[in-house]
């Protein structure tokens, strides 16, 4: 190579390296990352999974994956073909383990594996801590443990930390109000709050249910219809869809 | 001249790959992968239109990144297996626009590819419904979209430039491959592996660490498919820096690999 041609490269590549590290710098300082750290990522048998998908820099269709898993499991009550018991978070356990984090770690986690479709927190806090932004699931996800299970403190722990991961999303603390007055057995204090829930779009269907059998209850047929007619109407399952027909139809 | 002599290399390259048959490989099984994501989208009903559309940007993606390496890696060995480097390294073309030229028809192959790809993954988008239009919360889709593509590109293009270099410095094609290949992983994951390090190391060693991290290229300043819909995101200002950033550090290394190029004997 000439040494004319050597010279012009060099200084291009030292204007380059400039440019780079200025710019690295900039886009750095404007990058506020507010994704989970990796050791909060919840170790079960789809730890490897969301890792490969991490690597890939996709964690939001990692949380899609944990989703689809999610209604798998409601619906048939697997979570996967091999493993179907909440995974023993026992010290001896923990020992052996080839991932020995702290997310193994979680006496909460462990203590709640319990009841009907033992791993449902799990599932969620798995979701969440790959996107903690996947709001709609995370709200699915509260009210799957609140107003089907029963399970108030594991719903209310769910959501506050999502409410820790995204403050800005107001909606979970309608939630957790709801969730609370649920609590209280206070109705008329619930149905108002789920009146304004059920105006988003992203709201799950489970609350629309809810909200229509508590206005039945009460003898708030009106109303009750109404919201059965928005189910048939709106919700994205079928079976769903049909069932509000059917509740129309029945009334 | 120089730019009609980069041309006619870069046109050459460019229908080259499209002939080839691992080019149309990786073409049909990203379509049936993107294909194959709206059946994925059916098992989510009410988040159909987020797994097509995250699966769909991700696929689109890593098959670029496929045909990208693969190519980038094998286009200087190639012709030095053929012989056929004999006939254009004699000619009085400096090396540099040679490696540009065939650089540039990798590129436009695989440009071509994700532009392809991202046009049927809109289609598979509209399958859905439209309502896909209002998925990008903030954002308007037409808007969101090419930026999205747009920074994917970029990404493919830092990656295919290293794998060059790589190609041109490695002593063999797989090394090449795994060094850039975990060039591309550490680049997704050093924002998180600095997250980690940082709470454990201090001192020397973290300063060691995090100049490592530094001169590794950060991938996740270009990777909107997790960023874009996260709160307090600001696309317009992004956009500008993470381009930048792309564009020096691929330009660095491609003078690097016209450094290596003109050192090599033939």
């Amino acid at each position: 190579m000439p040494a004319s041609q050597k010279k012009i490269l060099w200084s291009l590549f030292s204007f380059l390296l400039l440019l780079a590290v200025f710019s690295r710098i900039q886009a750095d300082r404007r990058l506020s990352w507010k994704y989970p750290p990796p050791q909060q990522l919840i170790a079960n048998e789809f730890f490897l999974n969301d890792l490969g998908f991490l690597l890939f820099g996709a964690r939001r269709a990692a949380a899609d994956m944990g989703y689809i898993q999610f209604l798998q499991y409601y619906g048939s009550g697997n979570l996967s073909n091999t493993i179907n018991k909440p995974i023993n978070f026992s010290p001896v356990n923990l020992a052996r383990s080839p991932f020995s984090t702290k997310v193994f770690d979680d006496p909460y986690l462990a203590e709640s594996a319990v009841g009907p479709f033992p791993r449902l927190l799990e599932i969620f806090m798995r979701i969440m801590r790959l996107d903690p932004f996947f709001n709609s699931a995370m709200l699915e996800g509260g009210s799957v443990l609140a107003f089907n299970h029963e399970r108030f403190d594991q719903s209310l722990s769910l959501l506050k930390e999502a409410l820790a991961w995204d403050p800005g999303f107001h909606r979970y603390r309608l939630y957790i109000a709801a969730i609370l007055y649920k609590i209280q057995k206070r109705d008329d204090k619930l149905a108002d709050l789920l009146f304004q829930a059920i105006q988003y779009p992203d709201c799950p269907v489970l609350l629309e249910r809810v909200l229509a059998n508590l206005l039945t209850k009460y003898n708030r047929t009106a109303e009750a219809k109404k919201v059965w007619e928005h189910i048939a109407a709106t919700a994205p399952q079928e079976s769903d869809r049909i069932d509000a027909i059917k509740k129309l139809q029945s009334k | 001249m120089i730019l009609r002599k980069i041309f006619s290399i870069a046109k050459y390259t460019f229908l080259d790959q499209i002939r080839s048959r691992l080019y149309l490989v990786i073409i049909f099984f990203c379509a049936l992968v993107l294909a194959a994501s709206l059946m994925v989208g059916a098992l989510a009903p009410g988040f159909s239109v987020r797994v097509v559309f995250d699966l769909g940007l991700l696929a689109i993606e890593v098959f670029a990144l496929l045909t990208a390496v693969f190519s980038a890696v094998t286009v200087v060995t190639q012709d030095l297996e053929n012989k056929t480097i004999y006939l254009l390294i004699s000619r009085p073309l400096p090396r540099p626009l040679f490696l540009l030229g065939r650089f540039g028809g990798i590129m436009a192959a695989v440009l071509s590819m994700m532009a392809a790809m991202a046009f049927f993954h809109v289609l598979l988008l509209k399958v859905n419904g439209p309502w896909f239009l209002d998925f990008t919360q903030g954002w308007s889709f037409w808007t969101a979209y090419p930026v999205l593509i747009l920074m994917s590109a970029l990404k493919v293009f830092v990656v295919a430039v290293l794998a060059l270099f790589f190609s041109l410095f490695a002593t063999s094609a797989p090394s090449a491959l795994v060094f850039t290949f975990c060039l591309w992983f550490l680049g997704h994951f050093g924002q998180e592996m600095s997250f980690i390090l940082n709470k454990t190391l201090a001192g020397f060693p973290k300063f060691l660490i995090d100049a490592l991290l530094f001169v590794v290229p950060n991938f996740q300043i270009l990777n909107f498919r997790d960023l874009f819909m996260t709160p307090g995101f600001s696309l317009g200002s992004f956009v500008g820096w993470g381009s930048l950033y792309a564009a020096s550090y691929a330009g660095l290394f491609l003078i690097l690999s016209f450094m290596v190029f003109a050192k090599k004997e033939f």
